[in-house]
């Protein structure tokens, strides 16, 4: 049942890019006839790439409804990707160029190809940086960083206050002051961590191994709970880096597709009135 | 973790760091929610955030731990479990929380982040709409957002004062109306055609009406191939292979692939206005030793190579043929009027003495007698005074018999008429020749056909004919131009192209085509006396082809009535959708024998024979007609460019309605 299982699986997963493959030839196809029968298919072509990004732009509000059953959450996404692609056809196959010649129309292309650009900068992101974060064998909640911070934070704080009274050394103490201190301030080494590196945790070994010939047999085990507070810090960084990262590339994608439908319904009056 | 009253971790060492990673669920704070839009501001400090959280419009409501409540007498602290439960020092004595804290900015989340980011990008859109709009698609056009680019350089000049309107009409609109616009149908061929004409109807597939194509009924707008706004530089007017195969019933892959055979005789299917038989000359009078100097030793010799487009004209009677046919034309003259014989002399002789005075032999035989007066003798009467009355002709010329309205060979039909006429000439003068001329057919002014005749020459004839006597000439007269002999007055043709030889022609064939059943007769004598082609005035048509207009096709001749002499070559252009440039094509031949290479002379054709016929539609070169295979040894695939639009056109006669450029005054 297992093999059936990742056959239909498989076969499902092929089904849609051919499927979409399929719509974008035929619609070029019918685009192409029109064409040589002398058939001007520029509003054709624009209706429906003005249909598709709507649609495309309806997943937004889906996820605001969600409480009203629309339909599994993971179907709109894969439409949206779907036909976040087939609009890249339908944009080539309306202008017939990739770009166009007027200033407006070529705004109009720019914000097409950041929203495009960028969903498929988001769907990468969302492929890899799940895996990514699952790797480091810890989950947290993103609103729960900064509360994990402080509180790494502050038991950083308090064990190498307690060690610097019980054993009568400041050197852990001071080594935290001009190092370890800025490390738990706040999530560091964003752009390692965003971009799969290890920056952070060799910088946490590398000042623990420095600190380390310096300090008494009575400190070390305040070391060792210090490296430990490191590590949990080099994971919450990851995450936070990681969910960062899943999070603001909406920023730029979902406010460039509003952009983007509003200059689009203009041009779609436009050319109306003066082009149909 | 606990902490101490000085916010120390109490057991630093035994904490145990994977509990930040544990407790996913339940959440700490109700407004971790995504949907709330603020978060606590400490957050941003990286510190843990308060436990209330900021209210909705978000404002900090994280100054106290809690909101004591006052319940029997006391107040007691209502710190939340989750934040570490009621505190060890508990409310104020007026009741306000004892652990009282700054108040933070409390920070968006994520999603309000984005959600203010695109209402903001939302706004600089519409901004930039209304600046867009604001700059006038005339005024700064590449920055309006109605110009969907620059107009083609033919078209960009010609918007004038309307701008926009000039094509789309709605630009002008008002706003309603504008928006209306936008829901219905406004295609710019009605513009387009206030500029544009063609040979037939705009919205027609090549301006032909098809009524048995497939598809015939299909509406063609001029944007469904012109698209404008593509930049100054944009080629506007294509038309690809690919959507020519899609209406025509004959598809085929390329002009080198499959295009259809020529006729036979392409190109030379009409016939040439000159009846030049190149076989003939080249064979027969190019080589006759006499003639061999003024043959031409190449095509370029006759024909005007160098202005070579469609036609390569021939080089003009001057260049080409003045050397072996100069003097031909001098040597066919147009009898005007010929004195014919009369039986009966119906002249009244006085009133023609009267008018022309006595002749040389009435002023002899008048001086004879008065001088017997003189001498006191008695003249000598008349032996008989009704003298016989001869002409030098059998019969009437053919124009006369024409402008008379009597049978030409019938002496009792015109012996009045004409000798009337002969009386009216004496006594009138010339306005008795030209009135009955212009009365024939207005369609040649009598000034153009009678330019350069002296009414002297005609008085002076007709009343030596009056008399019965024969004019003669002044001495020295009969260089050429009219001139009035014995019993004829003549024109003499100046040479080739004299106009007044040319309006006799149109004269004759206007009349002819007038002419009334009584009539007809003598006026196609008379014309086709003009036009024979060995006997007719100028020899005009041995070269002139005559054309019968009534002809609809090879097999289907006219009537003889309405012809047309061939005067000029072929226009350059001949309409239709066939495009030919001979340029190009002697520039790489070569100017002198490159045009053998695809005109080769048909020695067997009977070429003579079109000639004889008047019919335009029967006609057989004395060139065999080109091969497709000739043209696609070089307009192939890979080679030099083989597309419909290199010799086709589209439009059938594509003309402006009006004048297109600015003229200085």
């Amino acid at each position: 049942m297992a093999g059936v299982s990742a056959t239909t699986l498989s076969l499902g997963r092929l089904l849609v890019p051919i499927v979409a493959a399929a719509v974008v030839v035929v619609f070029a196809g019918y685009t192409y006839q029109a064409d040589l029968r002398l058939v001007d298919t520029s509003f054709v072509t624009g209706y429906v790439l003005l249909v598709m990004m709507i649609g495309l732009f309806l997943l937004r509000w889906r996820k605001r409804l969600s409480m009203v059953p629309l339909g599994r959450a993971a179907i709109w996404l894969a439409v949206h990707l779907i036909g976040g692609v087939l609009a890249v056809a339908a944009f080539w196959i309306h202008t017939g160029s990739l770009w166009p010649i007027s200033v407006f129309e070529q705004l109009i292309a720019l914000l097409f190809y950041f929203v495009s650009l960028s969903g498929i900068f988001g769907y990468v992101i969302q492929r890899v940086y799940p895996r990514r974060l699952t790797q480091t064998g810890r989950e947290i909640i993103y609103e729960r960083i900064p509360a994990a911070v402080g509180e790494l934070r502050a038991v950083a704080e308090s064990l190498v206050l307690e060690c610097a009274e019980k054993t009568d050394s400041d050197t852990l103490c001071r080594y935290y002051l001009e190092t370890f201190d800025w490390y738990f301030r706040a999530p560091r080494f964003f752009f390692s961590h965003a971009t799969g590196g290890a920056r952070g945790e060799f910088w946490a070994r590398h000042h623990c191994g420095t600190v380390r010939r310096y300090l008494s047999t009575g400190e070390l085990p305040y070391l060792e709970k210090l490296t430990e507070l490191l590590d949990a810090k080099n994971v919450v960084d990851v995450h936070y880096a990681g969910q960062r990262m899943m999070k603001v590339w909406l920023w730029f994608h979902v406010p460039t597709a509003i952009g983007l439908l509003i200059l689009s319904l203009w041009h779609f009056l436009v050319m109306n009135v003066y082009g149909s | 973790m606990s902490t101490d009253d000085e916010g120390r971790v109490k057991d630093p060492m035994g904490y145990d760091p994977r509990q930040l990673f544990s407790t996913l669920t339940p959440l700490d704070h109700d407004y971790e929610r995504p949907s709330r839009p603020y978060r606590c501001g400490r957050e941003r400090m990286w510190s843990k955030s308060c436990t209330i959280g900021p209210s909705g419009s978000g404002r900090c409501r994280g100054v106290y731990e809690c909101a004591p409540h006052f319940k029997d007498g006391r107040h007691e602290c209502r710190r939340a479990p989750r934040a570490g439960g009621p505190c060890a020092n508990g409310p104020l004595p007026d009741g306000s929380c004892s652990l009282k804290r700054s108040p933070c900015v409390p920070v968006l989340n994520s999603r309000a982040i984005r959600d203010r980011i695109g209402a903001l990008v939302a706004m600089a859109a519409v901004a930039l709409i209304a600046t867009f709009l604001a700059f006038g698609a005339e005024s700064v056009a590449w920055m309006s957002s109605l110009n969907p680019g620059d107009l083609s350089g033919a078209h960009g000049r010609f918007t004038g004062e309307d701008g926009c309107s000039t094509c789309h009409p709605p630009h002008k609109f008002g706003s309603a109306e504008w928006l209306a616009a936008a829901f219905s149908a406004n295609p710019p061929t009605k513009q387009c055609v206030t500029c544009h004409t063609f040979g037939g109807p705009a919205e027609a597939a090549h301006n032909t009406e098809f009524p048995d194509a497939e598809g015939a009924g299909a509406s063609l707008t001029c944007v469904s191939c012109h698209t404008e706004h593509k930049g100054t530089a944009a080629d506007i007017a294509g038309i690809s292979d690919a959507q020519c195969n899609k209406c025509h019933k004959t598809r085929f892959v390329s002009f080198s692939d499959g295009h259809p055979a020529f006729d036979k005789t392409y190109p030379h299917q009409r016939k040439t206005t000159l009846n030049y038989d190149h076989v003939s000359h080249r064979r027969k009078h190019f080589s006759d030793p006499k003639m061999v100097e003024y043959a031409p030793k190449s095509c370029s010799g006759c024909h005007l190579v160098d202005e070579a487009r469609r036609r390569v004209a021939p080089a003009g009677f001057d260049v080409a043929c003045a050397d072996c046919h100069g003097d031909q034309m001098a040597q066919r003259e147009m009898v005007l009027m010929r004195l014919p014989e009369f039986e009966e002399n119906l002249i009244d002789a006085a009133e023609i003495m009267d008018s022309c005075g006595p002749t040389l032999e009435q002023f002899e035989l008048l001086q004879e007698r008065l001088e017997s007066y003189e001498a006191g003798d008695e003249p000598e009467e008349d032996e008989d005074d009704e003298e016989d009355f001869s002409g030098v002709g059998d019969d009437v010329d053919p124009l006369m018999a024409f402008l008379l309205q009597v049978d030409q060979d019938d002496i009792e039909s015109y012996s009045e008429p004409a000798q009337t006429l002969i009386e009216e000439l004496a006594i009138d003068g010339m306005a008795a020749l030209s009135d009955r001329i212009g009365e024939a057919t207005d369609a040649v002014p009598v000034a153009a056909l009678l330019a350069g005749l002296n009414p002297e020459l005609v008085k002076r004839a007709a009343c030596a004919w009056a008399a019965n006597v024969e004019y003669e000439a002044p001495e020295g007269a009969g260089f050429g131009g009219w001139l009035g002999d014995f019993a004829e007055i003549r024109y003499r043709p100046a040479g080739h192209g004299d106009p007044v030889v040319l309006a006799w022609i149109e004269y004759a064939i206007a009349a002819a085509a007038v002419a009334d059943d009584d009539m007809i007769d003598q006026a196609i004598e008379f014309r086709d006396g003009l036009l024979d082609r060995k006997r007719g005035v100028g020899a005009c048509t041995k070269c002139h082809a005559i054309t019968d207009r009534g002809a609809t096709d090879a097999e289907t001749s006219g009537d003889g009535i309405d012809l047309a002499v061939q005067w000029t070559y072929h226009a350059q252009r001949e309409g239709g959708h066939l495009k030919f440039n001979h340029a190009p094509h002697i520039n790489l031949l070569g100017r002198d024998f490159g045009c053998k290479r695809c005109h080769a002379i048909d020695k067997d054709a009977d070429f003579a024979a079109a000639f004889a016929s008047h019919n335009p539609h029967n006609y057989l070169s004395n060139f065999l007609g080109i091969d497709v295979k000739t043209c696609t040894e070089c307009h192939a695939a890979g080679l030099v460019r083989q597309d419909c639009l290199l010799c086709h056109e589209y439009h059938l006669e594509p003309r402006f309605k009006k004048q297109m450029t600015a003229q200085d005054e």
